[in-house]
């Protein structure tokens, strides 16, 4: 087997394969830094690389008298927005371009603890408050589809490692979309846990009632086997929900006969570049034919769910950055800096009023939920555009538009790979679920996986 | 002016501390999220709550 092919391996199958004593984690982690060396300046996903830190966890886990687990021994990243003890954690900005934690996010100690190998921090849009990963203090982070397009984000930096071979697996954040946004325009997979699945402890915030962390890897039963890895109740985490880490790897090939599976038309299909449509719509179809039963449903007031997701993103961002706002204005990115700026302008009335359609939302999906066991949507309207572009949160336009509902209501939702457009762009499939069901979301992502082959597509990068 | 807008029914919030050129640069969003916010007002049904807060399991 080549360095690349190893490279490209799943992190489940690479954690089999050390346990077997195939290959050597310490080996794996050399190709990783070697791939990092020789490819990364072109990507720029990775802001720290932490090569001695790696190939020492390598070694203490090759010389481990077992396996911890399933990820035993696997090179991992994670996005700059987790505390890292004694390792620099920037948040993408110029205003912690210094910061050393002392403390492991909690996400992050877990994945550790479950035997893994960092190999370094991820590039991401300043403080998480974008969704392009064109970050004007480190450089734009480029997609390995398109170097000139946008990987996507906020995690983009870790969508891009992951499309690229730069790591096996890696944990995100994601406030209005920013796991599934990278994981859709990188053609990998990324899931937003259920609110409070995951602890938020030591990750850095970006809106206290929206924010989520959550895996990103190559496949879908990688993302279940990190999920495991880092579920559970935390309680230095006050929003963390007191729930077991769902045993998420288990009924992953059970398959989808008999599945209700619902598609809000309303809304979630307006707007669609052509072959976007036309990728989804045969998803559909495929999952038809594997057996689920497809409905339409409607969700009330889903018109306003983007209005609701800004005015409550702006509130809570500028309420975080108003310290660092009136004393380094100058250290922001300007775009960061404008949007913090917004945030002063939205009435406590209609903040309030946005939570009251938060709850409508909720009232609305749950609904919507009785007759469906998950719900399928396009993951993005259009496939990644140019760096530069400029974007827009107009909600009938923004990029992000499909996956803020389900921050909003904090039910689990997965991007898969579904196809790619006429430039050989990657395509996301968003499978929605019931909130604290992510066994049910990973179920159907699975077999959509399993009968087709986009998530096996590598970039000529 | 009483009232925090300007004459011509700008409001500048706390523009005038934390981001005043900002705001003036990015008025047009400013413009287009205050109006839908409006619309979202006019949505909202009179006995629709906001989620709970406070001590509460926080499931959606």
């Amino acid at each position: 087997m080549s360095h690349d092919e190893i490279a490209f391996l799943g992190a489940v199958e690479l954690g089999r394969r050390i346990a077997a004593g195939e290959i050597t984690s310490a080996e794996a982690t050399r190709g990783q830094l070697e791939r990092i060396a020789r490819l990364d300046p072109g990507l720029r996903s990775t802001l720290t690389v932490t090569a001695d830190r790696a190939l020492a966890d390598a070694g203490v886990a090759d010389r481990a008298a077992g396996p911890r687990g399933a990820l035993h021994g696997v090179p991992v990243g994670l996005k700059d927005l987790f505390d890292t003890a004694g390792i620099r954690t920037t948040a993408g900005s110029k205003i912690l371009a210094d910061h050393v934690p002392a403390r492991d996010a909690t996400a992050a100690a877990r994945l550790a603890a479950a035997g893994t190998v960092l190999l370094g921090k991820h590039n991401m849009h300043e403080f998480a408050y974008g969704i392009t990963s064109t970050n004007a203090h480190y450089g734009a982070c480029r997609n390995p589809w398109d170097p000139a397009r946008v990987p996507g984000g906020s995690s983009g930096g870790s969508a891009a490692a992951l499309a690229a071979g730069l790591c096996y697996a890696a944990l995100g954040s994601d406030t209005g979309g920013s796991i599934r946004i990278p994981a859709g325009a990188c053609g990998i997979v990324g899931l937003k846990p259920t609110f409070g699945r995951v602890s938020r402890r030591g990750v850095w915030p970006l809106a206290w009632s929206l924010d989520h962390v959550g895996p990103m890897a190559r496949s879908v039963g990688d993302v279940a086997a990190v999920l495991e890895a880092i579920s559970g109740a935390d309680p230095e985490d006050a929003w963390s929900a007191d729930e077991p880490a769902p045993d998420a790897v288990r009924g992953l090939e059970a398959g989808v006969a008999g599945l209700r599976v619902g598609i809000p038309r309303r809304m979630f299909f307006d707007g669609l570049d052509t072959d976007v449509g036309a990728a989804v719509e045969e998803a559909i179809g495929l999952l038809s034919r594997l057996g689920a039963r497809v409905a339409e449903v409607d969700v009330p007031h889903i018109e306003h769910a983007y209005t609701a997701f800004h005015a409550l993103l702006a509130s809570e961002a500028s309420a975080f950055h108003e310290r660092w706002l009136r004393s380094r204005p100058g250290d922001y990115g300007e775009p960061i800096r404008q949007a913090l700026a917004l945030g002063f302008q939205v009435p406590a009335v209609d903040f309030v009023n946005a939570r009251r359609v938060q709850n409508l939302l909720r009232s609305g999906f749950a609904a919507a939920m009785r007759a469906a066991d998950v719900l399928i949507t396009p993951t993005l309207p259009g496939t990644a555009p140019a760096i530069g572009e400029p974007m827009t949160r107009e909600p009938l336009h923004a990029w992000n538009r499909f996956c803020v509902p389900f921050n909003l209501t904090g039910q689990p939702a997965i991007s898969v790979p579904c196809g790619f457009d006429r430039h050989g762009l990657p395509i996301g499939l968003q499978i929605a679920g019931r909130p604290f069901d992510e066994t049910t979301v990973l179920r159907a992502a699975r077999a959509y996986e399993r009968a087709t082959e986009w998530h096996v597509w590598r970039p000529a990068f | 002016m009483s009232d925090g807008h300007t004459s011509d029914g700008w409001r500048p919030g706390r523009g005038p501390e934390i981001g005043a050129a900002d705001i003036e640069a990015i008025r047009p969003a400013v413009e287009s999220l205050l109006a839908r916010l409006r619309g979202l007002a006019d949505a909202v049904p009179p006995d629709a709550e906001p989620p709970p807060t406070g001590v509460q399991r926080p499931r959606p």
